[in-house]
C-alpha cells in the first residue's frame, strides 16, 4: 500500500487528469494541495481515494481559514511562504486550531524555487527551515507536523528534528533529495553501532528513517517509488520500516490506519 | 586570464606596492576594498588594473553611500558584518541603488574576525550566514553577488545558495577554506551520478562549482592560483568550469565579458 502526501493541483488543472497523473495499482490515498477548489472537487467527488490539505501562504494565512477547511471536509493544511517564519508565535493560533481538529500540516520546508513575481519581496528559505518546526512540535504535541524535501539543503537539521519529536515526519520529494549521492546518505542515516565509539562500525538509525513518509511532489508516484526502494534496498531497511514510510506514518496521522489494515 | 576579486588595501598601505604585490603575468586586473581613499587612489592611477569596491560596515552603511561610491567611479561594493542580518529590509534601499547602478556587491559571509572594539557591541556572525542571499537574490534578481570564504562554516548553505540563484557566486578566500580536508570537499562538491540512488558513482557537480569566482584576499596570485588549480586537478574541472572561476564570471558581473574575450 501507497499514501501519497505531496501531490498539487493547479487551477487549470483537470481533476480526473491529475488523478490519473498520480495513480498507481498500490496507492490508497492521495494528499492534494493547491487550489483550494479544485482540491474540494476531488475530495469531494473521490473520498476513497482523495485527502484535501487546506492551502496556506503569504497572501492566506488567517487562523479562521482553518476552521473553514476543516467545516469544507478538508483534513489537513498545507504551509508554504508564509510572511515571518514558521516558528513565529503569530501563527499559534493556526497550529492550536490545526490541533483541535486533528490536522496534520505539511510544510513547505528548505529552499523554495525562484519566482518572478518576488522583486522587492521578504521569501527567504531561512523562515522555512525545518529547524523552525522544533518550537512548533513541543507547543503543540497533538499536532502531527510533516516537512517537506527534508529541508533542502538543512537535512541534517531536518534529520535531527524528525528524531527527536515524535509529532514531526519529513518526506523525501523535490528536486535535490533524490539527486543525492550515497555517501551523504550515509553521513544523514547512519549512526554508531555502540555507544561511546567502543566500535566504529555504523547500523542504519531506525529511529530516524522511520519518520520519512512517500510523497511525489510534481512527479508520478513510480518515479519517486524507484527512488524510495533504490533507499531501501540499498541501506536494508526492513519491511517494517518500509510499510511505515509507504503507508503506516501517514495512515496513522489521518486516523485510517485500522481501516487500511482491515484491506 | 584572472580576475581577483578579492583584494585589499589598507589606510597604511603604499598603493604602488599593493599593486606590485597582487601582480601576476595572467592577471586582468584586482578588485580592491579596504580604505575607500586608497582604493579610490589605485583605480584613478591603474585604471586599467584595479576595480574599486566601495566598503560598507557597521559604523557607515546609509544607501545614499551607493550614490557616492558610484559618482566616485566605484564598480561594486563590498559589505561587511552590519548591525542587522544581511536580509534584513533595512537594507533593501542599498541592494536596490547597486542593482540599479549594476553594481555587483561582494558580502562577507561565514564567520566574522573578531576585532577590538566589539565590546558590548551586536555583531554576529549568524547575521553573515550565506543562507542570508537567498531573501537579497530572489528580492533583487539583476543585482550580482558574492558571498566571500564560501559561507565558511556553513559551505554547504553557500553551495546551495550558488545552485540555486543564477546571480549568486562564492570565492573560496581564506585559511579556513583553504585548509578543509579532501573528504570535505568531496561532501560539498559532489553528486549522485544518477538520480534516485540508480547508482552509488559521484561525480562533481558543476552546478556547484561553476559559481565560483577567484580571490586571493592578503595572498599574492600565484598562492591562491596553486590552491585552485590543485583543486580544478583534483576534481577535475571542466575547461570551462576553471576558464569561469578564474575571469569569466566576474567579467559577467562588469559586463566586460566580449571585451575580454576579443583580447
Amino acid at each position: 500500500m501507497i499514501i501519497n502526501i505531496h501531490a498539487h493541483i493547479h487551477a487549470s488543472d483537470d481533476v480526473d487528469a491529475k488523478l490519473e497523473h498520480y495513480d498507481h495499482p498500490d496507492l490508497v490515498r492521495t494528499c492534494l494541495s493547491g487550489d483550494n477548489e479544485k482540491v474540494k472537487e476531488a475530495f469531494t467527488r473521490y473520498p476513497d481515494k482523495v485527502i484535501g490539505l487546506g492551502f496556506l501562504s503569504r497572501e492566506a494565512s488567517h487562523p479562521r481559514l482553518v476552521d473553514r477547511y476543516h467545516e469544507e471536509g478538508f483534513q489537513g493544511l498545507k504551509m508554504i511562504d508564509l510572511p515571518e517564519a514558521y516558528d513565529s508565535p503569530i501563527y499559534y493560533p493556526i497550529y492550536e486550531k490545526a490541533e483541535k481538529y486533528k490536522m496534520p500540516i505539511l510544510f513547505h520546508t528548505g529552499h523554495l524555487a525562484v519566482r518572478e513575481n518576488q522583486r522587492r519581496g521578504v521569501t527567504s528559505h531561512l523562515k522555512m527551515r525545518p529547524g523552525c518546526l522544533d518550537a512548533i512540535a513541543r507547543a503543540f504535541p497533538g499536532l502531527y507536523l510533516i516537512g517537506a524535501h527534508l529541508g533542502n539543503p538543512w537535512y541534517e537539521e531536518a534529520c535531527g528534528v524528525a528524531f527527536k519529536h515524535k509529532n514531526v515526519y519529513f518526506d523525501l520529494c523535490g528536486g535535490t533529495v533524490h539527486l543525492l549521492p550515497y555517501s551523504r546518505f550515509k553521513h544523514l542515516f547512519m549512526t554508531s553501532k555502540e555507544g561511546n565509539l567502543r566500535s566504529l562500525d555504523e547500523v542504519l538509525d531506525e529511529r530516524l528513517v522511520s519518520k520519512f513518509v512517500f510523497g511525489t511532489d510534481g512527479p508520478a508516484v513510480a518515479h519517486l517509488l524507484e527512488f524510495y526502494e533504490n533507499l531501501f534496498d540499498i541501506f536494508d531497511f526492513r519491511p517494517e520500516i518500509r510499510e511505515k514510510i509507504l503507508w503506516r506514518n501517514l495512515a496513522m496521522m489521518f486516523g485510517i490506519e485500522k481501516e487500511l489494515e482491515a484491506k | 586570464m584572472i580576475i581577483n576579486v578579492h583584494g585589499h588595501i589598507r589606510t597604511a598601505d603604499d598603493v604602488d606596492a599593493q599593486m606590485e604585490h597582487y601582480h601576476h603575468p595572467d592577471l586582468v586586473h584586482t578588485w580592491f576594498a579596504g580604505d575607500n581613499a586608497k582604493v579610490k587612489e589605485a583605480f584613478t592611477k591603474y585604471a586599467d588594473k584595479a576595480v574599486g569596491l566601495g566598503v560598507l560596515t557597521e559604523e557607515a552603511w546609509h544607501p545614499r553611500l551607493i550614490d557616492q561610491y558610484h559618482d566616485e567611479g566605484f564598480k561594486g561594493v563590498k559589505i561587511f558584518a552590519l548591525p542587522e542580518a544581511f536580509d534584513s529590509p533595512t537594507y533593501y534601499p542599498i541592494y536596490e541603488k547597486a542593482e540599479r547602478y549594476e553594481m555587483p556587491i561582494m558580502f562577507h559571509t561565514g564567520f566574522f574576525e573578531l576585532r577590538p572594539g566589539q565590546e558590548r557591541g551586536v555583531i554576529s556572525s549568524l547575521k553573515t550566514r550565506p543562507g542570508c542571499l537567498d531573501a537579497i537574490a530572489r528580492a533583487f534578481p539583476d543585482l550580482f553577488i558574492i558571498g566571500a570564504h564560501l559561507g565558511i562554516p556553513w559551505c554547504e548553505e553557500a553551495c546551495y545558495m550558488a545552485v540555486h540563484h543564477k546571480n549568486i557566486y562564492f570565492d573560496l578566500q581564506g585559511h579556513p577554506v583553504r585548509s578543509l580536508p579532501y573528504s570535505r570537499l568531496k561532501h560539498l562538491f559532489m553528486t549522485s551520478k544518477q538520480w534516485g540512488l540508480r547508482s552509488l558513482d559521484e561525480v562533481v557537480n558543476e552546478r556547484i562549482v561553476s559559481k565560483f569566482v577567484f580571490g586571493t584576499g592578503n595572498f599574492r596570485v600565484a598562492e591562491a592560483l596553486e590552491y585552485h588549480e590543485k583543486l580544478f586537478d583534483t576534481f577535475d574541472f571542466s575547461q570551462e568550469v576553471r576558464e569561469k572561476i578564474l575571469w569569466r564570471n566576474a567579467a559577467v558581473m562588469l559586463g566586460i565579458e566580449k571585451e575580454l574575450e576579443a583580447k
